[in-house]
């Protein structure tokens, strides 16, 4: 028999091996692809050889293949517990339930940068794909740039960080997942922010690549507006579901805490969110060329700065689940992207200049001009506060600045933005006139009448007393302009099909005005959360009662429950007819690690939000109770943007390009 | 072996990669030339 054991135990370490290899020579066939793709397709581009830009797009699609075979060959190694992987043994075991184990795909630095790779390929496919209207010449410079910055991201995961390390001795069992990221959030928000962050490369390349082929026209905005609006949806969601899961999970009562991590996830944000109205500047009026670039541009190298900040663990954060060495990669990567942007922007500064009159003050372009400064103004104040602990640190003691700093100083911004929310779609392009003043009527009325209840109501927080009316108003906005196409409708003799066909004729329009009322709901929740969430700390004995905020909750007892993977001290406490129960897990496989289970009564007017902070030798325990009004609002917020996202994206609508200068000249073995 | 590995995903990569230039003159369109757009 034991030769016959030998040889089972033989073929499944080479199966086992093979796997390794397989995903490691998968990665190096797409680091060879990708290398190949990005400089033949400058090169064709540059020499406009219409076959071989043709090859070099075909290899793009090849290496974002080979990133996918080495994807599947990782999760089946996740899949099948293969403990002869390193990267197995670090972010997974027998007791992690399945679906965190597959989630563990990305819950490491290599998988991540794997996952990273992965979105990059396929959107950067589809782009390619989708391009046959804005000319070979831009869409070989686009694979060429997207190429290259895969090629970047194969050489990190070939060189320095890859998946498929192979462990000199196989453990029976692997180190497990990091607890906090043993939770259902895992499987939807880390996917979700990482391929908003891998999107924002895809405008990039088609800007620069607009850049080099000296084209500024309104095509490759249209082009770019799409996957730039895929981004901002991407990373829209990722931020919402990101706060979602920070409540959820780590039971501090809260959502955001400007950490370092949601800073720099935050910021391309609010770069591709001024580009997405200033290109329609460019659109309508040729104006904010040069501009619309740079934003683009600033966009991509935020994103890069972000994973030089998480990866390199260079300043303090709460997320550092993925630190190593690969800092100083990407340190190299954002000097190399920077000083390209920064160098063609200069190159082509002469082309981009805008011609004709100055915008008017109070017209759609310059509300939209304004916008755009006053989102910047919000990112110098963000970024300003994540680099401070190493700017400070550089020249003497390290400073942290905390929620106040953001609040003070990106607060009056917010609040200007809220309020050009409000007018600006009212505001028509050119110039404005009497009819602008009889449209505001409508948000400064709703504005005026929530601040005088609340005044009435004793608020006198100068913050909610403008946060809550502007937000209301950019709501009344949204639904004047509803009401003004309803009454359109109505006029051309009503019906479905018609209804359907006038929103999607002006599907942009509907779309981005449903994404403007999704972000006033979310600011009233976060606004009447922020303002006016209320807290106690109480201990209680089992039959005990206490009242926050007009919420009754009674405390019955504790039991221990053991579950798979960990083992959980549970209170039970009623409120009204439900059971709420509080919970603290701890990992007995991961060094008695511990972890808080928040316990959760949400309703559209406030959530109950219990923790439990420990439990005492007579059956008491004591407990951190919040009520935090309209919180369920910031999630429907979100889901109302995305929604907006999808009508503003659904279908094509068809780019009128300029007609092509005959300035071609044959490709290679043309006659 | 990766490197193994590796050469052979590009040898079944080159055909699909290649394609344009190993397609006869007639696939291509008869040697027309292909039209850029800028």
């Amino acid at each position: 028999m034991a030769p016959a054991v030998d040889a089972a135990k033989y073929a499944a370490d080479l199966g086992d091996v093979t796997l390794a290899f397989l995903g490691s020579g998968a990665l190096l066939a797409g680091l060879v692809l990708a290398a190949f793709s990005a400089l033949l397709s400058l090169w064709a581009g540059y020499s406009e050889n219409g076959v071989m830009i043709q090859v070099g797009r075909r290899a793009f699609y090849a290496t974002a293949v080979m990133i996918l075979a080495a994807g599947v060959l990782l999760e089946t190694a996740l899949l099948t517990h293969d403990f002869s992987l390193a990267y197995v043994v670090e972010h997974s075991d027998l007791s992690t339930p399945i679906a965190l184990v597959a989630a563990a795909f990305y819950g490491g630095q290599e998988g991540s940068l794997l996952y990273w790779a992965l979105i990059l390929g396929i959107l950067g496919s589809a782009s390619l794909l989708a391009s046959a209207r804005i000319g070979l010449r831009l869409a070989a410079y686009a694979a060429g740039i997207m190429a290259a910055i895969l090629t970047f991201f194969l050489v990190v995961l070939v060189l320095v960080a890859s998946p498929f390390d192979v462990l000199q001795i196989t453990p029976p069992d692997g180190l497990g997942l990091n607890p906090v990221l043993r939770d259902g959030g895992m499987l939807i928000h880390p996917p979700v922010v990482l391929a908003g962050f891998a999107s924002f490369a895809i405008p990039f390349s088609f800007a620069a690549a607009a850049l080099l082929a000296g084209r500024s026209d309104a095509a490759w905005i249209a082009h770019t507006r799409r996957f730039a609006l895929v981004a901002w949806g991407l990373q829209s969601a990722g931020l919402v579901l990101g706060m979602w899961w920070a409540y959820h999970v780590l039971g501090w009562g809260g959502y955001w805490s400007w950490d370092p991590v949601e800073n720099v996830a935050f910021m391309p944000w609010l770069a591709t969110t001024a580009y997405l109205h200033s290109s329609q500047v460019q659109e309508r009026r040729g104006r904010l060329r040069g501009w619309n670039f740079g934003l683009v541009m600033l966009a991509f190298l935020l994103v890069v700065f972000g994973t030089f900040i998480v990866r390199s663990g260079i300043v303090p954060s709460v997320h550092t689940f993925a630190v190593s060495a690969i800092g100083p990669w990407f340190f190299g990567f954002l000097g190399v992207c920077l000083l390209f942007s920064v160098g063609l922007l200069a190159f082509r500064a002469a082309d981009l200049k805008s011609h004709g009159d100055p915008a008017p003050a109070v017209s759609r372009e310059g509300a939209f001009t304004l916008q755009n400064l006053l989102l910047i103004g919000v990112i110098v104040v963000v970024f300003w506060g994540t680099m401070l602990p190493l700017v400070s640190g550089m020249v003497g003691q390290q400073r942290v600045v905390g929620p106040t700093y953001y609040e003070r100083a990106a607060g009056p911004l917010f609040a200007a933005l809220l309020a050009l929310m409000a007018a600006g779609p009212l505001v028509p392009w050119r110039h404005a006139g009497a009819p602008l003043w009889r449209s505001l009527r409508w948000p400064a009325s709703a504005f005026a009448f929530l601040l005088g209840a609340l005044l009435v109501a004793g608020v006198r927080s100068l913050p909610a007393l403008l946060g809550l009316p502007l937000a209301l108003a950019v709501a009344v906005t949204v639904v004047y302009e509803y009401a003004r196409a309803a009454g359109r409708w109505r006029l051309a003799g009503g019906g479905w099909s018609r209804a359907a066909a006038l929103v999607m004729r002006r599907r942009r329009h509907y779309g981005a005005y449903l994404a403007h009322l999704g972000l006033a709901v979310l600011v009233l929740g976060l606004a009447a959360s922020h303002f006016w969430q209320q807290e106690k700390d109480v201990t209680l004995v089992p039959g005990q009662q206490v009242t926050v905020a007009g919420y009754t909750v009674t405390y019955a007892g504790v039991q221990v429950r053991e579950l798979a993977d960990h083992s959980e001290l549970v209170a039970a406490m009623s409120l009204g007819g439900q059971t709420l129960e509080p919970a603290r897990a701890t990992y007995a496989g991961l060094g008695g690690q511990s972890l808080t289970h928040v316990a959760i009564s949400s309703s559209p007017i406030a959530d109950v939000y219990v923790v439990l902070a420990g439990t005492n030798g007579d059956g008491s325990a004591s407990f951190r109770i919040f009520v935090n009004p309209l919180v369920s609002w910031i999630w429907a917020g979100g889901a109302i943007i995305i929604l907006g996202v999808l009508l503003g994206n659904a279908g094509e609508r068809r780019v009128a390009v300029a007609p092509v200068a005959a300035r071609v000249r044959s490709p290679v073995g043309a006659s | 072996m990766t490197l193994v590995v590796a050469t052979l995903l590009l040898f079944f990569a080159g055909p699909f990669v290649l394609w344009p230039l190993i397609r006869t003159p007639d696939e291509n369109g008869g040697g027309t030339p292909e039209r850029l757009g800028r």
